[in-house]
């Protein structure tokens, strides 16, 4: 009983004591979060503003401009994006959200499946092809066909136009991430691993599957994000190989580069022919388009972080 | 080497369509015309497609794919040499003549005689902007073909204050008004513009060969021994006292002092006196614009040349087996009234409804889901117009009859098809660009005073190369001049 009493106020004294070691003095503690606090509100702040922006009435950007207290208040961007309907009658916005989705989602596994299967390949220095992949992977990296001739292989030759794998194929596959995904299977997966799956006897599929997979959780969320990211952004593709009549098949975020370069076109064309409906809430409807675009996205990434860990490897293997 | 890759490209073009013409056989022949649009196509076109397709099938034994593309789109559908019989095509896109060098369109000049209909509604002066050589390759669309610009003033204020409404005031002659409303209002500006200045305010002050690096001919030179002599807008007497009366206005506080940093101003919010390129007519539409009565008065023009006619046009594909269809189509929807209504508003009732005096209105869903640009699918002119939607501003039924008979009289280019080639001088205009670029929102609105900064950037353009740059569209516009005169005693 005193023994143990005595150990723990051993143990408090040293823990106290290295916590004492570890401390800030609090004017340097205070320096530091002070100036942390400054860059999160610097990264949090246009963020803020351009919501504001979105809520005010045009009426009041006219009179007193960009303002974090708008003299007005209004969703009328929000209400016009919302009453954009399609020949059914069906929100524009909803509808194109849920094809967004289903692109975002189906690119990124698809991508996510192709990226490392072919990274862990040429990761592997038993593999006798490794040299030819590693230079037929490279070269479009530095190179490709160009617009046109690219154009002309999707829609003409593979006849992908109107169809979503033209959105999908062409951003599912980079060299750039294959060789990330490459680069962290040799260096962060130790070769006892995969030869610990071999003596146990199991096949490649499974050794990449069930052993290789688990400990590459890292790698999988930064590719999955930037794929992620690459899709919901996307919508050059949606503009080269939709039919600007297919609306059914529009993704959100060309649906509101649409919305925008009408803006546009209002703006900069003289001769307004034909009887527009007066008064676009135009700038306020910029922001209302930012706004929807960047807060989907925004809360995927709480799901991609709680992968971001490192030391998964560690404990794997005895060296 | 140019030529090469022109005959290189026809012929990839031979190739690549080769394989893709529609199949023939019974039934009407199906056709694919390209239909510009500033972002995607009205969401009810194929309920109007197939409305209008049901129509020209009985009539003519011919259905059609409209396909509607932005400016990048058909950049990228022509270069790779897609299928189509029919085309609009214009100077700003599908560009006109780049499309005609490259052989992609049909040369009409002897089809037209079997299209009378088609070619009698065409103005006569206008089709010389559409010959290239000696092929005749499109069809203009008969709309507001001329340069003319307009005062659009306040009907409220100016009637009120006894100015008595005028069919023309010079640009000069506005100065009372522009007086009258700054003694009213001392802390406003009767006129209210973005950096770009004026609406059109030097659409006509020169026949432009190219209005990015302001080059063209002398108007008053017409008729002297100068009228094909190349200059700078700099060096035009009209283009720079023009300039000065702005920098005076200006000086008055008759203009918004903001005016080089604005972005842009919408009508609605723009002054008392705005301006506006258009016809006596577009007051309806400049009244919803600035959502207020308003009325015109024209201060320029009308003046015919090479780039206003072809802002809008219709092209066949010299590649379809079908041109007989298509110009039979091209027909119907330049003369017939119902076709071209229905391509321009939808279906009657549900897209827009047509009132006791002719003219039609276009409902809620009509604005939203079936607005196209309707000035290039055909005619602006033909079919039933729009309604005003102010009682003060009616619409003028007349417009275009009376439009046309200004435009038949028009003081035309006395170089009407020409277009100059820059690219053998492509360096210096870019300096020349970069140096308009620089000065141009405080000269056009009238912050800078055009006494200094003209002869400055005068200086600047000549060390950046600005007489190379005149003497080669000089030499290109003898040429063309001496080809013409050439040619003229055969006909």
């Amino acid at each position: 009983m005193k023994k143990e009493k005595k150990e723990n106020a051993v143990f408090q004294e040293v823990s106290s004591g290295m916590e004492k070691f570890n401390a800030l003095r609090p004017g340097t503690n205070a320096a530091f979060s002070g100036l942390f606090i400054l860059l999160a509100i610097l990264c949090v702040l246009p963020v803020v503003f351009v919501i504001i922006i979105s809520f005010s009435s045009q009426a009041s950007i006219n009179k007193v401009g960009y303002t974090f207290t708008p003299a007005e208040w209004s969703a009328e961007a929000y209400r016009y994006v919302w009453h954009l309907r399609d020949y059914h009658g069906f929100p524009t916005v909803l509808r194109s959200f849920l094809n967004s989705l289903i692109i975002t989602v189906a690119g990124t596994v698809l991508g996510l499946v192709l990226i490392t299967t072919m990274g862990y390949v040429i990761s592997r220095k038993t593999f006798r092809l490794r040299k030819a992949y590693a230079v037929f992977i490279f070269i479009p990296m530095i190179f490709n066909g160009g617009l046109l001739a690219t154009y002309v292989v999707n829609a003409q030759l593979l006849h992908l136009k109107n169809t979503f794998f033209a959105i999908i194929l062409p951003l599912a596959c980079s060299s750039f991430y294959i060789m990330v995904a490459a680069t962290f299977f040799r260096m962060a997966i130790p070769d006892a691993i995969v030869e610990s799956g071999k003596i146990d006897g199991a096949g490649q599929l499974r050794i990449f599957t069930q052993l290789v997979l688990p400990v590459s959780l890292p790698l999988m969320a930064t590719v999955a994000l930037f794929l992620t990211f690459g899709y919901w952004n996307d919508w050059y593709q949606a503009s080269l190989y939709l039919e600007s009549s297919r609306h059914d098949l529009f993704p959100l975020q060309y649906v509101l580069v649409n919305i925008e370069k009408n803006i546009q076109f209002l703006a900069n064309s003289d001769m307004m022919t034909g009887g527009q409906s007066g008064e676009l809430p135009t700038e306020t409807m910029r922001m209302a388009i930012v706004v929807l675009t960047v807060v989907p996205i925004m809360f995927s990434y709480p799901f991609f972080q709680k992968y971001f860990v490192t030391g998964l490897t560690v404990g794997s293997v005895k060296e | 080497m140019k030529k090469l890759l022109c005959a290189i490209t026809a012929l990839l073009l031979l190739f690549l369509v080769s394989g893709c013409a529609p199949a023939g056989g019974k039934g009407p022949v199906h056709l694919v015309w390209w239909l510009m649009t500033p972002s995607e196509a009205p969401v009810d076109w194929q309920e109007v497609e197939d409305a209008l397709n049901a129509y020209s099938a009985e009539k003519i034994g011919v259905t059609c794919d409209f396909r509607y593309y932005d400016s990048n789109q058909i950049a990228l559908v022509s270069q790779t040499g897609e299928y189509f019989d029919i085309a609009f095509t214009s100077d700003y896109w599908n560009d006109f003549g780049t499309s005609v060098s490259v052989g992609m369109f049909r040369d009409l000049k002897n089809d037209l005689d079997d299209y009378p209909a088609l070619k009698a509604s065409v103005l006569e002066n206008t089709w010389d902007s559409v010959k290239v050589g000696d092929g005749l390759y499109a069809i203009p669309h008969m709309k507001d073909i001329a340069y003319e610009v307009f005062w659009i003033l306040d009907t409220e204020y100016f009637d009120g204050k006894d100015f008595p409404r005028k069919a023309e005031i010079s640009f000069e002659e506005i100065e009372p008004y522009l007086e009258a409303y700054k003694q009213d209002y001392p802390e406003d500006y009767p006129i209210k513009v973005s950096y770009s200045g004026l609406t059109s305010w030097q659409n006509d002050l020169a026949d432009w060969l190219n209005m990015t690096y302001l080059i063209g001919l002398d108007w008053e030179a017409q008729g002297t021994e100068e009228q094909y002599t190349v200059k700078s807008a700099l060096e035009i007497p009209a283009w720079q006292n023009r300039l000065k009366k702005i920098h005076e206005w200006y000086q008055k506080g008759y203009i918004n002092p903001d005016a080089a940093v604005t972005e842009s101003m919408p009508r609605s919010q723009a002054g008392v006196v705005q301006s506006g390129q258009g016809w006596y007519g577009a007051e309806t539409i400049w009244a919803s614009a600035r959502q207020k009565p308003v009325y015109c008065a024209r201060f320029d023009g009308p003046d015919l040349s090479t780039s206003s006619v072809r802002g809008a046009l219709t092209a066949v594909s010299s590649f379809t087996p079908y041109w007989r269809e298509a110009l039979a189509l091209i027909q119907l929807m330049n003369t017939d009234p119902w076709y071209r209504e229905t391509a321009r508003y939808g279906i009657e009732g549900k897209h827009y409804i047509r009132n006791a005096d002719g003219t039609v209105t276009k409902t809620e869903r009509g604005n939203t889901n079936m607005a196209v640009e309707a000035y290039t699918q055909g005619h602006y002119t033909l079919g039933a117009l729009e309604a005003s939607s102010f009682p003060q501003v009616p619409t003028d039924k007349e417009q275009w009859t009376k439009a046309m008979k200004r435009y038949a009289s028009a003081r035309t280019s006395v170089v009407m098809g020409f277009v100059p080639d820059i690219s053998p001088v492509e360096t210096e205009c870019l300096a020349i660009r970069q140096i308009v670029e620089e000065y141009r929102r405080e000269l056009y609105t009238g912050t800078s005073d055009p006494d200094v900064v003209i002869p400055k950037m005068l200086s600047r353009m000549k060390e950046a190369g600005l007489d190379r740059v005149v003497a080669e569209i000089q030499r290109q516009l003898d040429d063309f001049v001496h080809r013409k005169e050439a040619t003229v005693p055969d006909q």
